[in-house]
């Protein structure tokens, strides 16, 4: 059910990117709403949610972006783990907005790093035919910051209302019978 | 304990495994299936979605160019007038040239051999340019086939999958076709180009180049037809002494926008 449930999470963040902020692009760049939900599930500490959203987004979102198969995918793996290898081994304080922040926008710079150097890898094994554009990554990366730091804070509450929730289910089916 | 000792570890490696494997059998062409389930589960949530959002987005855009639509209008109406004009000419002209064909024993010609496609990945986060169709193999389309929106050529296919495509649209900077002016026939490359859009270029300095004349394909490459309509000549943006002469082109076609499309499909 919990697993289901974050599935259907990556899903209707996928459906807003696409069908609500890629009509409201700024200066050309859209955000990613699977990468900033993989990103907070990755921010509780010893977590693994974070592999269902990473999984399910990026495969949405590779099929849809016309990217080799697997870019979006690895990225969000790799970023999601590194986030949550940080939250659990280096972060020896307590989580504030200002970490939060910070691993956001690592985040997008580091997962649009590894989509570009994914297909270009690919394309110079001559297993890909697309030879992604850096100058369109450049040019969108500081206004992906902005646009995912200003969502990161609904989407943070979003999935802690949705944690709480699959916390209560898991209260409710391990209770004691009267 | 040790990070890579931990459970979640061990998950992870079973993801990117996973992800491997199913990069392996894309190149061999076994997820066909998968992909378009992906690509087509979404779209009843994103349609309703983009119901609401268009609109949004169309009445911001509309206010925003209000004032550049008022002299944009009066402008069109000028040119709808002449092109009504020239339209009478083009008739006689139709009239006149099946006449002569008849006369000379001409074939009809069989005009372009078209596949209808539909949008189904917008690449929302427009990093690579380019847009995944509903056509593939099974339709006849096949890599380096052109595609076309309102007669315009919006792009060329790079891979082509059972039932799926991806283009490259012109305005990638990856991408260029041969062109030539439909009035003159003067060669050149049109592509696209990072932050202008279109650009016709690599025409001789010597050819008269004027704002509105059309480019259309020259049709050297074997998989896109000639004459495609590629777009407008618009503002010239290479200086006196540079060795080629090289415009602006503009399309109509809101590529950002692109919903149901044709492949040009070449035997």
């Amino acid at each position: 059910m919990k697993t289901f449930l974050y599935l259907a999470a990556a899903f209707l963040a996928f459906c807003l990117t696409e069908g609500v902020l890629s009509f409201f692009p700024v200066f050309g760049a859209v955000a990613n709403l699977g990468l900033l939900v993989t990103v907070v599930f990755a921010l509780e500490k010893g977590s693994r949610d974070y592999l269902p959203a990473a999984l399910l987004g990026g495969l949405l979102l590779d099929v849809s972006s016309g990217v080799h198969f697997g870019s979006f995918t690895f990225a969000f793996l790799v970023t999601g783990a590194l986030v949550q290898l940080a939250v659990s081994r280096v972060l020896a304080a307590e989580l504030t907005w200002r970490w939060m922040a910070g691993a956001v926008a690592c985040a997008v710079a580091l997962s649009g790093g590894l989509v570009f150097y994914y297909n270009r890898a690919l394309f110079a094994l001559g297993v890909s035919t697309l030879d992604l554009d850096g100058r369109i990554l450049r040019s969108h990366l500081l206004p992906e910051i902005a646009v995912s730091l200003v969502l990161l804070y609904p989407v943070y509450f979003s999935v802690r209302i949705l944690k709480d929730y699959v916390a209560s289910l898991s209260v409710k089916r391990h209770a004691p019978n009267r | 304990m040790r990070f890579i000792y931990t459970k979640g570890f061990l998950i992870f490696v079973s993801c990117l495994a996973a992800l491997s494997l199913l990069v392996i059998f894309e190149a061999k062409g076994w997820v066909g299936p998968l992909k378009l389930a992906l690509l087509k589960a979404p779209q009843p949530v994103v349609s309703v979605f983009s119901s609401v959002a268009r609109p949004v987005k169309g009445f911001f855009s509309t206010a925003y160019r209000l004032q550049r639509l008022v002299s944009e209008n009066a402008r069109l109406e000028q040119k709808a007038g002449e092109l009504s004009r020239q339209l009478v000419l083009l008739e006689q002209y139709r009239i006149e040239n099946e006449a002569l064909k008849r006369e000379l024993g001409f074939a009809k010609s069989s005009g372009l051999s078209l596949a209808p496609c539909r949008t189904l990945g917008r690449n929302p986060l427009r990093l690579s340019d380019t847009v995944t169709v509903s056509c593939g193999t099974e339709q006849g389309v096949a890599e380096g086939h052109a595609l076309i929106s309102q007669g315009y050529l919006i792009g060329k296919v790079i891979y082509a999958g059972k039932d799926t495509s991806t283009v490259l649209l012109v305005t990638s900077s990856r991408f260029s076709t041969d062109a030539k002016l439909s009035k003159s026939g003067a060669p050149g490359i049109a592509g696209g180009s990072f932050g202008t859009g279109l650009v016709f270029d690599r025409l001789s300095q010597n050819e008269p180049v004027e704002k509105g004349m059309l480019v259309v394909t020259a049709g050297l490459s074997e998989k896109v037809p000639k004459s495609i309509l590629i777009g407008e000549v618009g503002d010239t943006i290479s200086g006196p002494n540079d060795l080629f002469k090289k415009t602006v082109l503009v399309s109509p076609v809101d590529f950002s926008n692109l919903d149901f499309l044709f492949a040009v499909k070449v035997p």
